[in-house]
């Protein structure tokens, strides 16, 4: 008896050591903020007793999953954040947070009025208003809105990609479809190097990261829901090119939703991973181009730490001969998605991600590669330094004939 | 992924070895249970820019063994699918605070190797009375031979070698 | 302090305590000696169960009906102290069904409202019992916590004039002829000796009651019967969860504040042991296997910590041979049994009527002075627990002002909370706290500070807050170079819990806090 502890979130396993609250970016600038150990162990037993324990401070985690990192004993700190802010919490500002939640909803309405969204969005005046009612920061810029979604571009291409031989899935996500299409047109083309045609699930929602940061887990549940059966059906891998959506699909389902995505998480890769693991077993080769060239700095998303496969990324990119590659030391930029957008967490946002821009602007790069779309936005925002998801810089870097010619087997 | 020198660890003592083994010209992975605490940014990206791979907040999955008796590979919880390799294992995940060993009511057991163990029969001698005098489960730890390397059925296992407080004392 | 008093009262665990408040309530002058802290002995190592009586039922009507109308009243009269959480009755399926509709028939008998329901709704009501049952019965048990009942009654004790000795042990008994006329203290620690006499000596003294007796020359056969019990990390359950059978071994899980208690036990013990009780891994592995008999996710659940009481069994005075024992509460007039004037003898009973038990002294002692005082005990609230408590504004609180609520009720009101900074973090214990605690509720030492406000009693049983609370209470006292003493002291204090479980993740925390302390006070 006793062997093993189990205990919601491994609760029970905190030696109450404190190295979470220690690498807390949030605990560090915001003393209102109690601290993962105090929000999430600490305050879980109480709550346990009675759920007036609940404290509104818990809105101020960034959901980085640094402390899940540091802590030696397995303890899901920030799940156990998440859970009560979904459980307990109130909306501080409930049109903004749905607006800021809905990814999708807001992109789909976006998108074909982008020509007048973007500017709009980027007015003085629209950008007093929605700091004044809405209590989005005047300083944030919305990501540019596409004229024509990712989705729209590839059912155009679907029956080519049908052509070849091997066939695997890609969850794009809402910044692809709606903000980015460049980076899954540019994934689809790596695929096709490598042998690979492109297929998308069935359906597709999104993966609800925003939901869940702000406090609408039952939509959340219910896309989740959908792109679980959905990748259940999928008969290949399903590859990502965004370290949140992978890391929501695979962890968080399960960890802050309670559903069971065992059947379905090993099958929910960054493509960084699947590439890398295809290549070291002999299945995949790279052929890259002579006069490619490139000063880079990488930057480790916390979720990506979480995951721990940055390794994959960042080995992946040395194996590209012209690109002089600088990995930053891992701070978080300080964004956390929507969190950064909020009127009152700017500052904040703004102060956690100092120590990483301070190390851009020392490594004083071309351009910042990270795994993580809201990373780019305060990298780019901050540091003025272009910031690309390494399937952009892999599938400039790559020689296209030549790959193709090596994986044509 | 393959590396002269893999060490299963997790406190800056961990590092410190896997430092002087890359000085050594070798390529080394630390796999740390945490996020490697008392380990500066600095020497963190020392270790990183001298070739050696961190794996914080990772930790062993399953251990496949060779015929020989010998480690083969690893695996981690964080990189499912790939498999870890090294010439070289060094089981340096402590006692019990960092899980390098684990107790039930009447048994001490080493979870990833499955290594002959030392501890104290009588449960009721795991610990002294008196708070501030040595405790009998300090002492508790893995059997080595005289070269350092982990005993499994009482056999030395060749490219398996314990360091730190793992190591039973006398 | 006077030297004169018309009670003294010796023992400071709730039936002293209680009896002091009573006493003082209707008008004498009383004095409580305790030799250690309030609590220390039985009264604070129980289950901290608030029984319905249910569990007496079936044996022993008279306790049975004693139980729950104390129930009764201290849910009114200590509402800061008890949780109304409600209690099951389990059958499992190698139980006897049968006793379940005797069970329920005796408990309506003795006038506890037992009501039988359907497995399946009483796993609806509380998710974690075993799901093989084959019966439920709900009755309206409680949890108590046992520090704040007793500090309460103290606190109140002394809001009525009383004076409250702790560190004090009684030496001897002053006699005149046939009458104890008072009794001669040492102060424990300092060793002096002083002399206070009274028309009275309640011997409120527990098990050790019977070493008190016969320093005033009289007899009380008492059976130290010991109880182990083991905590842990959390709330496994919501409810008290009872087996519905005959009264055994570990068939009591009690949800304590926000810990759960399994118990006990139960042991003869010789009397040399009841100052230093141990509890051993066989008891551990008796309580975990039945405990996970009714909860089975104790079995995986981090316990953090082991302790054992001590019941007062007293010999029935009708039995000869002293085997038999008597049930319920024991009120010896020495006068009429022993021919000794003066001194008065409150053992048995239990946690849940240490009230009545009170009462039933200070009639006794009335009645001898020739007063007519009628008791009020069971009609006013105590300190913390008046129906103002309920209209404070805990919505704009911080977690420590809350949990501090949970501790003292009303008297949050006399605490400073202008810091928010908790010296305990796993039991959010804040200074302002531990300085109304040392200012009003007489701590000397960490573990009295426990008793008082959790401090320590958390899952790193102080590991990461000794240092501090041992520099604030030292700092609270008056004598700041006491802190590293205070710290020793309290470290060695919670050792003896944590070393019966020192396994499991229980053995990770016990080298941390020997990692962290070994070397710290050389």
């Amino acid at each position: 008896m006793q062997e093993t502890n189990i205990s919601p979130a491994n609760l029970e396993m905190c030696l109450k050591c404190n190295i979470c609250t220690d690498v807390c970016p949030m605990y560090a600038v915001n003393p209102a903020y109690p601290g993962p150990k105090q929000a999430g162990p600490d305050g879980e037993r109480y709550r346990l007793k009675d759920p007036e324990f609940f404290d509104a401070a818990l809105k101020y985690c960034l959901n980085c999953k640094r402390c899940e990192v540091a802590c030696p004993s397995g303890v899901k700190v920030a799940d156990i954040i998440a859970v009560n802010r979904l459980k307990y919490g109130k909306p501080s500002h409930p049109l903004r947070d749905r607006m800021l939640a809905s990814t999708d909803f807001v992109g789909s309405m976006a998108s074909p009025f982008a020509p007048v969204a973007n500017p709009v969005l980027g007015l003085g005046v629209t950008k007093s208003v929605m700091d004044g009612v809405l209590g989005i920061s005047e300083h944030r810029t919305f990501p540019k809105y596409s004229s024509k979604k990712f989705v729209t571009w590839f059912k155009r291409h679907a029956a080519e990609q049908e052509q070849f031989p091997r066939q695997i899935h890609y969850f794009h996500g809402c910044y692809v479809n709606y903000n980015y299409p460049q980076l899954g047109k540019d994934f689809v083309r790596l695929m096709n190097a490598c042998g690979y045609g492109v297929k998308l699930l069935e359906k597709e929602k999104c993966c609800g990261v925003a939901l869940i940061a702000n406090g609408f887990g039952d939509q959340a549940t219910k896309q989740a829901k959908i792109n679980l059966e959905s990748i259940g059906k999928a008969d290949t891998e399903v590859l990502t090119t965004s370290s949140t959506c992978s890391f929501t699909m695979r962890d968080e389902y399960e960890g802050v939703l309670g559903l069971d995505n065992s059947k379905q998480r090993n099958k929910i890769l960054l493509t960084t991973k699947w590439l890398f693991d295809k290549i070291e077993a002999g299945e995949i080769k790279l052929a890259f181009k002579e006069d490619f060239k490139m000063k880079a700095a990488y930057h480790t998303a916390c979720h990506m730490s979480k995951m721990g496969w940055q390794q994959y990324s960042i080995r992946l990119l040395k194996m590209i001969p012209g690109l002089e590659l600088t990995v930053l030391g891992q701070h978080c930029c300080g964004i956390s998605g929507t969190f950064g957008f909020k009127k009152e967490n700017y500052e904040f946002s703004k102060e956690i991600g100092q120590t990483l821009f301070d190390d851009i602007k020392a490594a004083a790069p071309e351009t910042v590669i990270t795994d993580c779309e809201t990373c780019k936005w305060q990298i780019e925002q901050f540091t003025k330094v272009p910031t690309f998801n390494p399937i952009n810089i892999l599938a400039q870097a790559i020689d296209f004939e030549k790959t193709q010619t090596l994986n044509a087997n | 992924m393959k590396f002269d020198v893999i060490i299963i660890g997790g406190d800056p003592k961990d590092a410190a070895a896997g430092l002087q083994y890359i000085k050594e010209g070798k390529s080394v992975c630390l796999i740390a249970k945490g996020g490697l605490i008392g380990v500066s940014p600095a020497e963190r990206i020392e270790f990183a820019s001298k070739g050696g791979t961190l794996l914080c907040s990772d930790e062993v999955s399953a251990v496949e063994w060779a015929q020989d008796g010998t480690v083969a590979s690893l695996r981690t919880a964080n990189l499912v699918g790939t498999p870890l390799e090294a010439e070289l294992y060094v089981l340096a995940s402590g006692r019990f605070v960092s899980g390098g060993l684990k107790a039930d009511m009447d048994r001490v057991w080493e979870p990833l190797f499955g290594a002959d163990v030392q501890f104290e029969q009588d449960p009721e001698k795991w610990c002294d009375d008196d708070f501030f005098k040595p405790q009998p489960f300090e002492k508790f730890g893995v059997k080595t031979d005289s070269d350092g390397r982990v005993l499994k059925g009482g056999k030395p296992v060749a490219n398996l070698i314990a360091y730190g407080s793992i190591i039973a004392k006398q | 302090m006077k030297t004169e008093y018309d009670v003294i009262i010796i023992g400071g665990g709730a039936t002293g305590a209680g009896t002091a408040r009573d006493c003082a309530m209707r008008g004498l002058k009383t004095l409580l000696v305790e030799r250690a802290d309030i609590a220390d002995g039985a009264s604070g190592r129980n289950h901290g169960l608030l029984h319905s009586g249910a569990r007496y039922a079936v044996n022993d009507r008279e306790s049975a009906a004693e139980c729950i109308g104390e129930n009764l009243i201290l849910r009114r009269i200590a509402a800061s102290c008890v949780e109304p959480t409600e209690g099951l009755f389990i059958t499992l399926p190698e139980d006897d069904l049968a006793y379940q509709a005797k069970f329920v028939e005796c408990c309506k008998a003795a006038g506890i409202k037992a009501e039988a329901i359907d497995p399946k709704l009483a796993l609806r009501l509380e998710p974690e019992i075993n799901p093989e049952i084959i019966g439920a019965v709900k009755v309206p048990d409680a949890s108590v916590d046992p520090f704040r009942l007793v500090a309460a009654n103290v606190l109140d004790a002394r809001l009525h004039g009383a004076d409250i000795l702790t560190g004090w042990e009684v030496v001897e008994f002053i006699k005149e002829m046939v009458t104890i006329t008072g009794v001669r203290i040492r102060n424990v620690k300092t060793g002096e000796t002083k002399a206070v006499r009274a028309h009275y000596t309640v011997n409120a003294a527990g098990i050790w009651g019977a070493h008190i007796a016969e320093l005033a020359g009289a007899h009380i056969g008492m059976l130290p019967s010991k109880g182990a019990l083991l905590v842990f990390g959390h709330r496994a359950a919501k409810m008290v969860i009872n087996r519905c059978r005959k009264p055994a071994n570990a068939d009591i899980l009690v949800p304590g504040d926000v810990v759960s208690v399994i118990g006990t036990t139960s042991d003869k013990v010789p009397f040399e042991e009841c100052d230093d009780m141990k509890v051993t891994r066989r008891e551990v592995e008796i309580l975990l296997t039945e405990g996970s008999k009714l909860v089975p996710s104790l079995a995986s659940t981090r316990i953090i910590r082991a302790y054992a009481g001590v019941r007062p069994l007293v010999a029935d005075d009708s039995d000869p041979s002293g085997r038999n024992v008597s049930r319920g509460i024991v009120l010896l007039d020495h006068s009429t049994r022993d021919g000794i004037r003066g001194f008065i003898s409150i053992t048995g009973g239990k946690l849940t009527t240490y009230r009545l038990m009170a009462e039933m002294t200070t009639d006794l002692i009335c009645r001898k002075l020739g007063l007519e005082r009628p008791c009020e005990t069971a009609i006013k609230p105590l300190p913390g627990s008046e129906k103002e408590a309920e209209r404070l504004p805990k919505k704009t609180w911080s977690v420590g002002q809350k949990a501090a609520f949970g501790r003292h009720g009303g008297l949050v009101g006399e605490m400073d909370f202008k810091s928010s900074e908790e010296i305990c973090e796993c039991e959010h214990v804040t200074r302002g706290e531990i300085a109304y605690a040392v200012r009003e509720l007489g701590v000397k030492t960490l573990d009295d500070l426990r008793r008082r406000t959790r401090v320590g009693m958390g899952t790193c049983q102080s590991s990461f807050c000794v240092l501090r609370a041992a520099k604030v209470l030292a700092e609270e006292l008056g004598t700041p170079e006491a802190a590293e003493q205070l710290a020793k002291d309290f470290l060695r204090e919670r050792w003896k819990g944590i070393k019966p479980v020192c396994w499991g993740d229980q053995i990770r925390e016990a080298e941390h806090m020997r990692n962290l302390y070994k070397e710290a006070f050389k």
